[in-house]
Order: structure tokens, then sequence, then C-alpha cells
């Protein structure tokens, strides 16, 4: 995609990521109501504590009412209880309300991300990486339930505490509360000082961090080569180096919240010094009360909570907005995609395969095909051969409609591409890959990926891809469980596999990728046998850099810098004395004396 | 000695000032209360003086000061020191493993081992820094707070205040182990959802190519919903802890204003000691919330500390420290004498009664099926595997006298899987000669026939291979890892089936070019593909862990064995095509 068009996708949403993840919660505006209502009666009760103090300690001690009913020391320890237990309610039930409604969003979040993901089409997949993709459906997602469940609702509880402060303090004694808030300059000042420093550190340690997990980790798996090349010594130097680094950011970091926490407990005393000073002139000049003085020295440690909490989920925030940007740029793309629904033709391929003058580029106008044209009949064994970077394995990936041709009509049974359904199409061409992938589960959920087929078929795609030797070999045969990627398989047998996998799916066109390059002699030569037998009843298309594989094929191309050079059976070939029987030559050459 | 105590021994005495700074911290906060409380004594007395309650406004603001004073030094001293068992941890874990037999990367995941430099490491700090500082603060704010309160009123009133904390202490143990349990789970899912979706993701070429995500889409929802589901429990039983013990708490507060507040109606207590105790009562809510936590840290800390230290209890290997040897005592021919191997020892024979010798400057080459133990000789020939004395000898000497350092310094090899760093093509070649110089790389370079494919490198040889090297080609990969093995010029040169993703016209060269240009080197070539054994001094057919045919090419051939069999497969196929 250009970067005119990723300019233009971003340009069609403007709202800011953060009023999205707010809109994600319009769904649940009840809950969420609820939940809001649920928070403001908790920070009430948490505002009525003191002031119940002060009326007891106002009224009942200082002025000497005397007590009666509810108006008593245990009247008013009752409604300090009730207060409380209130208060511990509705906190309660806002936790347990907005959790419900955050892992349904993260969810729906996540399943979105993942659904938009795996309907990718192979240019985005290429373009974004899959590591990268893989970090916004895992972690970033996760960031956001941070921000969900612990920032959004104590950042409102924290407005609204601050606000119901001020105004309680306000009207009780205005005067006394100027007091109070003078220290509110001295707090904004320090927070911005050391918070900004200590944001940029906490970077820096995570970068650090970041590297020192990812050199970890490189020297685990390449011990191996470290250990006989004997750089144990100069690995560890380095990473000794890294540790340090990082060490000394870590430090920083303690000294810094060894000073910050603390310096806010010494402002909100001197705040409170200060109120002191100024209730003797309150007390003495008659015009304030002591418990309206104690109530205060409370409020004011409640005051500067919600202040540092702000200050402390500024990350938080700040984190989830990037993550919410990264996830929002995968989801708002939209030709990122591809529908493979589309397609109006749809049915059983029967393998005719023809490009007509295809030209295709996967940048710019650095052309991996060149005017490529040539057909394939049903049931016919064409072979591609050449160099590395040739061009052949761009052919398949065109065929199976991954990539879009820039110039020229590629048609499937006489029928152009982008009439097929995808869906058809690709279900009848298997391809043996040469990067062989196995997922984690049963070795017969390896062979299905998710089509139903039976456990008679899948032995059967076992027997013929020659893989049944060794599986039945295994403790629990085709149900045996495969660990990260197959690891406990040796390369030969996981390329066996493919080939039963793309064996079992019975298409109409196979595709053989370069699939025998890790199989030893002895069993390719049985392979091969097995090859012509699948082959009879269905198109195949041969990819080699050996050449022995081939020479039975109907056709054969010769490939070199994107172009088709030249065609025609082995024979014809070989009688041309072209490009071809160089190839041949130089091979047999190694070979034969 | 193992890491942990090694480290106490050097920096534990930092927890002494520590630990009394902390001591002397939690007093003084205690003691704000109680100012505070004098003030309003004063305020509410009769005819009160300004210069008492200055007096006592200027011990609040010290006190404050004190705090900060002695917090700042604590936190220094313990969580400081945390930090540097950290790092020293995490380095000494990296050491360890190094020293470790490649038998032992074998059978443990890169990711479970990472698992102990990020949780495991992690873990300790947590328990020796925060933990050991909660648990602290709370003994000593909790021990100050009561004997504070004691001074402040009678016993009567904090004994009846006190009663429900038991409550509270008991429900803060019991919900917090509600609490950890539901957090596993979560974490379990998390990493499970994690490692699924990364599958996914890597796999999505196969599921395109079978137009099969639309289902792998579906089989992602159960796994989804059970990852909200078990988010929501674990908030449901989180979300029990602070109302509890605020209700617990609660009760607390009655009594005080019930029974406080008529004390000092009678006058038996001062308003500013009910003050004081008031506030001693909310300090005292902290520690309490805490327990939960500091007992999870401290659980998993001592967990994660068993098993590094189940790591650092690993032998090392044996002559890993040790290392110098002159090159000279260990160039020369290579001798192998009825050697048996297996891997543990007492398992099943991978290599039987293998002997040949192997003459410097020559070359030979090991052909075979796969899991013929080719590959496990060579790990013998490099010290990876311990084998018994008189087997293998190098220049004369046994191989269990050449430390493997020494031994390997003479060694250029090309493993089968060739493993590069994810920095630049020019820093892998290097990789073997630190400060090897450009030319050096590129005549590397040209050996391994890797300049053929330069024009393709966007930053020429400064391009980053990627992880693993995954933004080059197997071929490529190959090619880089033949140039790092070249580079030092080794005595011996070994190569493991290094070619296989090679197309032929460049295998001839690279062979060519070893030819002519590495005259003179000793060189084991272990391949499928015959035609890079063909001039080889003497060549081993090995199957099943033996060497069932031995012999220069043409002598293979007249002996008319496996060795001749699999040529004339291969050539048969060449041949055929060539025409002949």
């Amino acid at each position: 995609m250009s970067t005119k068009a990723a300019k233009r996708a971003k340009t069609a949403f403007k709202d800011h990521s953060s009023v999205r993840m707010v809109r994600l919660l319009l769904p649940y505006k009840w809950p969420m109501m609820l939940c809001f209502i649920c928070v403001i009666l908790a920070s009430l009760t948490e505002l009525i504590k003191p002031y119940v103090m002060e009326i007891l300690v106002d009224d009942l001690l200082v002025a000497g009412v005397e007590p009666h009913g509810l108006y008593s020391f245990w009247g008013l320890g009752f409604i300090y209880f009730l207060v409380v237990a209130i208060g511990a309610l509705t906190a309660m039930a806002q936790v347990r309300i907005l959790s419900r409604v955050v892992q349904k969003v993260l969810a729906s979040l996540r399943k979105k991300t993942f659904t938009k993901i795996m309907r990718m089409s192979l240019p985005a997949l290429d373009r974004y990486g899959s590591g990268r993709l893989i970090t916004r459906a895992t972690n970033d997602v996760e960031a956001l339930n941070e921000f969900y469940s612990d920032v959004l609702v104590n950042l409102f509880r924290d407005v609204f505490m601050l606000v119901g402060i001020v105004i309680i303090m306000l009207s009780m004694d205005a005067k006394l509360a100027l007091v109070g808030f003078s220290a509110v300059p001295l707090i904004l000042l320090v927070t911005l000082l050391v918070k900004k420093r200590l944001r940029r550190n906490f970077q820096e340690m995570k970068a650090l961090i970041a590297r020192i997990n990812a050199f970890f980790a490189e020297n685990i798996a390449g011990n191996r080569v470290i250990a006989l090349f004997n750089r144990q010594i100069n690995k560890l130097k380095e990473f000794r180096a890294l540790n340090q680094a990082y060490f000394r950011t870590t430090m920083i970091q303690v000294t810094m919240n060894s000073i910050m926490r603390p310096i806010m407990e010494v402002i909100n005393s001197l705040a409170i010094a200060l109120l002191v000073v100024y209730g003797f002139y309150g007390v003495t000049g008659d015009w304030l009360k002591v418990g309206v003085l104690y109530a205060f020295t409370t409020y004011i440690k409640q005051f500067f909570e919600p202040i540092n909490d702000l200050a402390d989920k500024y990350n938080t925030v700040q984190s989830a907005l990037v993550s919410a940007d990264r996830i929002y740029e995968i989801l708002d793309q939209e030709d990122m995609t591809e529908d493979i629904m589309r397609g109006s033709h749809t049915g059983h391929v029967k393998g005719s395969i023809t490009f007509d003058h295809v030209w295709f580029a996967y940048q710019g106008e650095d052309w991996v095909l060149r005017d490529v044209s040539f057909t394939i009949q049903p049931g016919q064994k064409a072979a591609f051969v050449g160099a590395t970077g040739a061009g052949k394995t761009t052919i398949i990936s065109l065929i199976s409609k991954f990539y879009t041709p820039q110039k020229g009509r590629i048609f499937v049974d006489g029928v152009p591409l982008e009439e097929w359904r995808t869906l058809d199409l690709r279900r009848e061409v298997s391809v043996v890959l040469q990067d062989v992938f196995l997922f984690s589960g049963s070795l017969a959920d390896n062979i299905r990926i998710h089509a139903p087929l039976t456990e008679q078929q899948i032995q059967e795609a076992l027997e013929l891809s020659m893989a049944d030797a060794f599986v039945s070999a295994l403790p629990q045969g085709m149900h045996t469980e495969l660990s990260e990627r197959g690891s406990t398989l040796s390369t030969g047998q996981r390329q066996l596999l493919c080939f039963a996998r793309a064996i079992a799916h019975d298409p109409a066109i196979l595709v053989l990728d370069e699939a025998t390059a890790h199989i030893d002699t002895q069993t390719e030569k049985l392979i091969q046998t097995s090859i012509l037998r699948i082959a009879e009843k269905r198109t195949a298309i041969f990819i080699a850099h050996r050449l022995s594989t081939i020479r039975n094929c109907d056709t054969i191309y010769v490939m070199q810098r994107g172009e088709i050079i030249e065609s025609g059976t082995h024979e014809e070939l070989m009688e041309r004395k072209g490009q071809y029987y160089t190839l041949i030559k130089t091979q047999h050459s190694l070979v034969g004396d | 000695m193992e890491p942990l105590r090694r480290f106490f021994r050097k920096y534990g005495w930092r927890y002494i000032p520590g630990v009394i700074f902390l001591a002397l911290s939690s007093w003084i906060q205690t003691l704000g209360p109680m100012a505070l409380g004098n003030a309003i004594d004063l305020l509410e007395g009769e005819d009160p003086q300004l210069e008492a309650v200055f007096t006592q406004a200027g011990w609040i603001v010290l006190i404050a000061l004190g705090t900060f004073v002695t917090r700042f030094i604590w936190r220094h001293y313990i969580i400081g020191n945390a930090r540097n068992l950290e790092v020293s941890l995490r380095e000494d874990l990296f050491a360890k493993l190094q020293s470790l037999p490649v038998s032992f990367f074998n059978e443990h995941k890169t990711g479970d081992l990472m698992a102990y430099a990020i949780n495991d490491v992690g873990a300790v700090r947590m328990t020796f820094g925060p933990a050991t500082s909660m648990m602290l603060t709370g003994v000593g704010v909790g021990t100050f707070t009561v004997l504070s309160m004691g001074v402040a009123v009678p016993a009567k009133l904090m004994i009846w205040a006190l009663l429900p904390l038991p409550v509270a202490i008991a429900a803060v143990y019991f919900i917090g182990k509600q609490v950890r349990r539901r957090f596993t789970r979560v974490q379990e899912l998390f990493s499970a959802i994690s490692g699924r979706i990364q599958e996914s993701i890597s796999g999505m070429r196969t599921l395109k190519a079978f137009a099969r995500e639309e289902e792998e889409i579906d089989a992602f929802a159960p796994q989804n919903e059970e990852m909200q589901n078990a988010n929501i429990q674990l908030a449901d039983v989180s979300s029990l802890l602070n109302p509890i013990i605020q209700v617990i708490f609660g009760i607390s507060f009655l009594t005080t204003l019930g029974l406080g507040g008529n004390m000092v109606y009678r006058g038996e207590i001062s308003l500013g000691d009910f003050v004081a105790f008031h506030s001693y009562l909310t300090m005292i809510m902290s520690p309490i919330i805490s327990i939960g936590r500091i007992i999870n840290l401290l659980q998993r800390g001592m967990a994660s500390y068993k098993r590094l230290n189940a790591i650092f209890e690993l032998p090392s290997i044996p002559d890993f420290e040790s290392g110098e040897m002159p090159a000279q005592d260990i160039d020369g021919a290579i001798q192998v004498r009825n050697l048996h191997f297996s891997y543990s020892g007492t398992g099943p024979e991978v290599l039987s009664d293998i002997s040949f010798t192997l003459e410097k400057g020559k070359v030979l080459g090991i052909v075979g099926p796969i899991g013929s133990g080719k590959s496990t000789l060579i790990s013998v020939l490099t010290k990876e595997y311990p084998v018994e004395e008189g087997q293998v000898f190098f220049g004369g000497k046994d191989i269990r006298a050449i430390p493997a350092k020494a031994l390997r310094e003479t060694i250029g090899i090309v493993p089968q899987d060739s493993f590069l760093f994810g920095c630049s093509i020019e820093e892998n070649i290097q990789f073997y000669q630190p400060g090897a110089t450009h030319e050096d790389v590129l005549q590397a370079a040209h050996l391994s026939g890797l300049d053929r494919d330069l024009a393709q490198f966007p930053q020429g040889w400064k391009t980053i291979v990627g992880e693993r090297g995954s933004h080059l080609s197997g071929g490529q990969n190959q090619r880089v890892a033949i140039a790092r093995a070249l580079i030092r010029k080794p005595s011996l040169l070994i190569l493991d089936d290094c070619l296989s993703a090679v197309d032929t016209g460049t295998e001839a060269a690279i062979l060519e070019n070893l030819k002519t240009q590495m005259e003179g080197t000793t060189a084991i070539i272990i391949t499928h593909r015959l035609s890079a054994v063909l001039s080889a001094d003497e060549i081993l057919y090995m199957d099943e862990g033996r060497i069932t045919e031995r012999g220069t090419h043409a002598q293979l051939m007249e002996l008319d064995g496996d060795y001749a069999k699999l040529y004339r497969q291969q050539s048969n196929q060449e041949g055929e095509e060539a025409g002949i």
C-alpha cells in the first residue's frame, strides 16, 4: 500500500484514540452509569467521614451539647460505621460491575484485532512483520486492560474527590481552605520537575531491560555456536555492559522514588502545620472551631492522595494511549485485509492455469516477473527451474491470489483469477513449502488444519507421503502432540508431514516448492514414486534447484531474472543446448566424472 | 559457593543501616499524630499561647523532615541493594548458563530459560527489596503505633478498639490466598493465549494457503472467553479485600467514637489524645492491608530462589575455566580409536566402534542416512560431549587432556543450524575473529560465495540479518556461517551439511574456492550430496552409528556397497538429465 493510501486511511478517522477508547464503553452505558453512581457514593462516604468527626468534636465535646439519641457518641459512631459500610459496599460493587464491562470490551477488542490480523493479505503481513502483529494482539491489548480497570474509574473518582474536597472545605471555612490550598503550587512544581525526569528514566529502563532480555534469549538459542567459537568471555562482557547500564537507571529510579513520595508527605505536613498556626488565630478569635480544624487535616491528606495518584496514573495513560494508537492503526486499515469469500466464480477447480503477459513487483518497479506467459493443462506436470531469486516461488503466490500482478492476467480453468472466489481457489491449490510450519497440537490436527478429515483419510495421506513409517513408530501415532513448531521432529520428518498435509486436502493443483531439500536420497526416491502416483489425477507444479526431480515433467520452464527464457520437455531442452543444458552440465560435473 | 550467599557476604551489611533507619523512620512517623493531638489540646484549652502552638507546628514539620531523611536512607540501602542483587544474580545466571554443557540446552526450551532470567530474578529482587521493607515497616509502624496508643489512651479503649484487628488479619490472609490463586490462573491463561496468537500469526501463511483462517478465528473464541471469565473471577475476589478491611476497621472506629467520645466527655482523656488515637487507628490500617501482598511476594521469591539455585548447582563443564594450551600441541593428525559413545553413558550407543585417522591437511568426507551419528561424531570431536580416555587424539594428545577452549580455538565449524546473531552481516563474520579488518571479512565472504549476493543486501555488509538471520535466505544464512568459520583460517575446518540450502552452482564455486584457497587445511565434510566429497582423501559411510564402508570415492565405487548405490541414485538422476 502506498503511503498516500495510509494517510487517507488515517485521516478518515479523526477521533483521538482516547475518545475511541471511551466510546468502546458506550454499549454498556447502563452498567457504566451504575458504576459511576457507585463511585460517587463511595467518594461521598469518604467526604462524610471527617464531617462526622467534626460534629462529634465541635458539638458534643467542645460546645458540650447534651448527647441524645443518634446525636450521641455511640449514635455518631454508628453513623460513622454506616458510612464506612456503604462506602465499602459501593466500592466493591463498582469494581465488580466495571470488571465485567471492561473484560467484555477487552475480549471483543482482542477478538477484533486477532480477526483483523488473520484476515490480512500477505502483502500487509509482509509489511507489518509477524512480531509486531503479535505484540498488537497480546501486549497492547493488555496495556489497555490496566487503563480501563485501574485508571479510568480511579481517574473519575480522583477528580470527583478533588472537586468534592475543594467544595466542602470552602463551604466549611473559606479562609482556612485557602491556607490549605497554598501547598498546591508546591506540589505541582515537584510533580512537574521530578515526574518528568522519572518518566524519561523509566522509559530508558524499559528499553534496556528489553535489550537485556533479547540478548539473553539470543545467547541461549545460540549457545552452541558461542561455545564452539569460544566466545563466552566476549558475550559475558557485552552482557555485563548492558546489565550495568540497566543498574544505573534502576538506581536513578530508586533515588527519585525515595525523594518523590516522602516529599509529598513533607508538603502535606507543611500544610497541616500552617493550618495549626492559622487555627490559633481562628480559635482565639472565636471564628474557628477545633473540630473543623481537625476535619481539615484529614481533608488535606485526602486532597493530596488524588493528586499523587493522578501523577502516577499518567504513565499508565500514556502507555495505554500508545497501545491504543497501535491497535487502531491496524483496525483502521481498510485495504489491508482480503475477503476470501469475494469472487463470483465458485466451485471446483479442474486445473488449467494460464499466465498472460504477467508483470509483477513486490515493490515499485523492482520487477520479479517480467512478461511471463504460459499455459498448463489440467493434469499436466510442469516444472520451474532457475537460480534463487528467479521468480519461481512468486508464480505460485500469484496463482493462490496472495498477490495481484501489476500487468497482465491470470486464468484458472479459463476464468480470470479475480472472478474466482479466493476460498475455493486456495482450497484447491496445495503448496508444500520450503519453510515448514507445524502448529502445536496433535499430529493429526496438523494435517487437518481445521478441515473435516477422517482418520482414515489422514492415514492414507501419511502412507502416500511416506510419513507413515516414522509416525507409526511414535508412541501415540498420529495422535502424538507436537511441541513448539514441531521441534521434536527432524527437519526431514517435518517436511514429510507437510507433504502429507498437502495430499490430505486432495487439491486439484499440487505445488512442490523445493519440498525435498532436507530429505535424504533414499526417502526422496520413495517419495518420487508416490508423487507420480498422486500427481496422476491433478495438475502438479514442481519448483526445484535439484534438477533430478523434474525430468519427467510435461513442460519445464527455465527462469532467469523473472523471465521465462526456455521451455519444453527435458529432451527438447537438452537438444537445444541452452541455459537448461548448461545447468544440467554443471550439476552433473559435480557428481559424475 | 552459591551466588546469593556470595552476594550477602559482600553486600549483606547494607541491611544493617537499612534496618536501623527503617526503624527510626517508623518511630518518627508515629510521632506525627501525637504532635497534632498536642496542638489541638493547646487550641482547645484555656488561653492558648502562640509560641506553644508554633512549637507544635514546628514539630509537625520536623517530624515530616525526619521521616523524609530516614526513609531516603533506608530505601537507598534496602531497595537499592535489591536492585544490585537483581543485576548481580542475572549476570551470575548468564555466566552459569555459558558454563553448562550442550545437553542442558537440548533439554530446556529457550522460553523456559528466559523465565529464570526475567521472572525468577525479578521475584528474588522483590523479596529482598520491597517485600522485606514492607514487612519491616509493617512491624515497625505497627509496634510503635500500638505503643503510642498505649501512651495516649487508657488500655480499655485500646483493647476494645483493636479487638477486631485479628479478624482483619485473617481476612487478608484468606482472601489474599484466593486472589493469588486466581491471579496465577489469569497469568497462565494470558501466556497460553499469547502463545496461541503468536502461533496463529507465525503460521498465517500456512493457514492462508489452506484458506482456513476463518476456522482459526473461530477456534480462538473459547480461549478468549475463558480469559475474560478468569479476569472477572479475579476481580470478584480481589474486590472483597479492601471493603472487608474497611468494614472491620469501621467497627474499631465505632468503638473509638462511642467509647472514646464518652471518655473525653467524662474528662478521662483529653480531646488531643482522642484525635491522636483516631489517627493511629488510620495508620495501622495500611500495614494490615499489605500483609497479603507481603506473603505473596515472599512465597514467590522463595520458590524462584529455589529454582535459580537448582540451576546454579548444576555441574559446569569440567575444564570450563582453564583453557590455555599452545595451538601447535593440538595441531596435527586426528586419531579416533574404537570410539563408543552414548549420550547418557548407559543408554543405547549412538556411535559404535569408530576408528579413523585424519592426517594433517587431508580431507575427510562423512556420508550416510539421517540419524546415522554423523553430527554426534562432530560433537565428540569438538568436546561438546565427553568421551572415555584413549579414544580420541589430536596431534597424539588425548582429547580429555586438551581444554575445550584451546581445542576450539583451532577449529572452524559450520554447524547444521547456522545460527546468526541479530547484528550486521559483517559483525556476524567477525564473530570468530573480533577485530578482523574489513579486508578479512571481504576475503571470507568471497571464499564462502557470499559476495555473489552483495547486491541483494540493502546496506551491503552492514545489513542487519534480523533475529536468527531471518532477513536472509536459507542459503545466505549458510554462507555467512561459512565465512564466519573461515575468517580465522582454522587448522581444522568442519562443514556439517551446511550447503543444503545453496543451489548447485554456488555449491560448486564454494567447494572450488575452499580447495584452492584453503590448501593445507584439515577438513571434515558431512553431506547428503555426494558431489561435495568426491575428491576427499577418505570417505566414511556411516549407518546406525557404525562405519560400514570406507575408502576413497574410487575404492568405494569398486566395493559396490551402499555408497555406490547412493552415488548411482544421485548420479543417475543427474546423468540421465545430462543425456549420458
